[in-house]
């Protein structure tokens, strides 16, 4: 009696902190997701009105396709990047501690800032990036305000602000790939790269798993470099703006917070169902010891 | 099947110097075992031979070719490691392919090099499994199938048997011992159990700090043992040594016991008998017994003589509690003698 009674004692905080602040915004979040919110504030039940508005609604499918563009694009681009990056800093380069800070800086840096500078770099007037074109003669676009562009600028930055976390935990997973087996695989006839996808892929399996997981669900999330770089009154906006984007949009600008929770309610739905998806396919991939 | 010749080779890792002027010759199909304590280089050098580590200094040839700067994988050797080294996420079967697939063998040459193998280490029913499914004994006999399918040159275990329990361990010993005898490839075998390198070598090495100390067959470390580091690694329980100095009468020790030796036996400092060359007589020394510890078919003694802590291993029935004495003799004809600096000199 003693015992249980101590041990709800001891798991009592973790469990009011999830409920607190997250299964309780959950069920509002549901519970809005069926209202309709008036100019002053007053809540009207509507049930699945909001349901319906959402699927007739150009600009959900717009951001909608725009979020897995920037998933798909961001997640391939820094796990591919960041595998690439750890598997060089594993060879034992020199300096390899202080590449490692620099490639893990991105990650510490405070997005306002980092998008900041980012906005600087993709000024189509006296960005550096431009500038840099002007040099071999190419005439840069305005990355930030070019409906063709605004997207794949925005997926450069994430994937970018991905890589050093991703990398971090690979090199981790790299480091916990026992050296016999590469010597193993070298006296086997296996050369660097052989080694490598025959060896050191599939064992490194777990890890990259883990990394897509929890790149793909912040991918999904991904809301700093839309709101700071190209900014709610972009001109650029809708051929950039995801989900969360178009929830913050509904939300806090328009204010209709029933038809927001609708929104990120589908994107909670997408987002559950892309990482069920993954954990099911991890079967035909992934190698556990 | 090969020779090995290992030619004066030394290993730096910076300033430190773990292996000093290393020189031994390996006759084809000999299985000849590393031993000794832990650092004493054994690994390093058969890792050298291996290729996985590179020689600072001297040479070491794999069937007449200097291999220094040759790759692992065109050495013509093949490693069984310590912790197996088994591809975790391949079966059975795949790991014991992987270097023919490598190689682009032919489907059916391989499936035949796998059966083969499989049927001398009785791994059949295995092939589809993964190392996770396996015991230690079988992941064992998995990592020599793959080392065997290669039909090297020369084979190189690196403490193979160090991750199994006692009783599989003797087995394992045995089944490497007659795999050796069946395929007669050249065995270089990396060990601290002084009874796996007994039992299993057609020659011993063995190193400490760096250096070999003495390179001969196991009976012959064991009967003329050239130094007490040799004499005290090689025999279990370990040989007992006595300081002191011989006279007429025989060795005097510096506690004034007087040990029996044989007539014209050599100046000498330090007096050895093994355990199981004691013998029990009646006008003998008396020995305190300590501890008695009797196995069933043989009684081992753990006592005193005088202040020197000393074992016997006697084929008799004991009866004795501590405290007591037994009188014991040693047998005169394999008494060890050494001078001051150990080594020996009858």
């Amino acid at each position: 009696m003693n015992v249980v009674f101590w041990a709800y004692v001891l798991i009592a905080p973790i469990v009011i902190g999830e409920a607190l602040f997250a299964l309780w915004p959950l069920a509002q979040s549901i519970y809005l997701s069926f209202t309709s919110w008036g100019v002053f504030g007053q809540v009207r039940w509507t049930g699945l009105e909001n349901y319906s508005q959402l699927l007739e609604d150009p600009e959900v499918y717009s951001a909608l396709r725009n979020t897995i563009v920037i998933a798909v694009a961001s997640v391939f681009g820094s796990v591919s990047i960041a595998t690439f990056l750890a598997v060089l800093l594993n060879v034992g380069v020199r300096g390899t501690s202080v590449y490692r800070v620099l490639l893990f800086l991105p990650v510490v840096t405070m997005p306002a800032a980092s998008a900041m500078v980012w906005k600087w770099l993709y000024n189509s007037d006296i960005g550096l990036l431009n500038s840099a074109l002007s040099v071999v003669g190419i005439d840069g676009p305005a990355w930030l305000t070019d409906k063709s562009y605004a997207l794949w600028s925005v997926v450069i930055v994430t994937i970018w602000n991905e890589i050093g976390i991703g990398m971090i935990i690979l090199l981790a997973g790299l480091q916990g790939v026992p050296k016999s087996l590469h010597e193993a695989a070298h006296l086997d006839g296996a050369g660097p790269v052989a080694t490598f996808f025959f060896v050191t892929l599939p064992l490194l399996t777990p890890t990259l798993f883990f990394v897509v997981v929890t790149s793909t669900i912040g991918a999904f999330q991904m809301f700093d470099a839309i709101f700071l770089m190209i900014g709610p009154e972009g001109y650029a906006l809708d051929s950039a703006q995801n989900l969360i984007f178009l929830f913050y949009k509904q939300g806090f600008i328009i204010g209709d917070k029933g038809y927001a929770a609708a929104i990120v309610l589908v994107l909670f739905l997408i987002i559950a169902l892309v990482t069920a998806l993954q954990f099911w396919l991890q079967k035909r991939w992934v190698h556990y010891e | 099947m090969a020779t090995v010749t290992i030619n004066k080779v030394g290993k730096y890792y910076g300033e430190f110097e773990a292996l000093k002027q290393v020189s031994v010759d390996i006759a084809d199909s000999e299985f000849v075992v590393l031993v000794g304590p832990s650092g004493c280089g054994k690994s390093t050098l058969l890792r050298m031979i291996a290729g996985l580590e590179s020689i600072s200094s001297g040479e070491i040839s794999i069937g007449g070719r200097v291999v220094n700067d040759v790759p692992p994988t065109k050495r013509d050797i093949a490693m069984v490691f310590q912790n197996y080294a088994l591809y975790p996420h391949m079966t059975v079967a795949q790991n014991m392919s992987f270097s023919l697939r490598l190689k682009r063998l032919p489907k059916l040459e391989i499936k035949s090099k796998i059966d083969n193998a499989a049927r001398i280490l009785g791994l059949e029913t295995l092939l589809d499994r993964y190392p996770r499914q396996l015991s230690g004994g079988q992941r064992q006999r998995v990592a020599m199938g793959r080392a065997i399918v290669r039909d090297p040159q020369v084979f190189l275990f690196d403490e193979p048997l160090s991750n199994l329990d006692a009783k599989l361990r003797v087995q394992m010993r045995a089944e490497i011992k007659e795999l050796h005898q069946q395929l007669k490839t050249t065995t270089i075998y990396v060990t601290h159990d002084q009874v796996e390198a007994m039992t299993m070598a057609d020659k011993i090495v063995v190193m400490r700090d760096g250096v070999i100390e003495q390179v001969g067959s196991p009976l012959d470390l064991y009967d003329r043992p050239a130094n007490t580091f040799v004499a005290g690694f090689i025999g279990s329980p370990s040989m007992n040594f006595f300081e002191g100095e011989m006279t007429t009468d025989g060795f005097k020790t510096t506690d004034g016991i007087l040990l029996p030796a044989s007539k014209g036996a050599p100046e000498s400092q330090i007096y050895g008998i093994r355990p199981e060359h004691l013998r029990l007589d009646p006008n003998g020394l008396g020995l305190e017994v300590n501890v008695l510890e009797p196995t069933g078919s043989e009684t081992q003694v753990i006592g005193k003589l005088g202040a020197h802590a000393i074992n016997g291993l006697f084929r008799e029935r004991i009866q004795a509690i501590p405290g007591s004495n037994v009188n014991v003799t040693p047998d005169l004809d394999l008494v060890h003698l050494f001078d001051s600096k150990g080594k020996r000199v009858n």
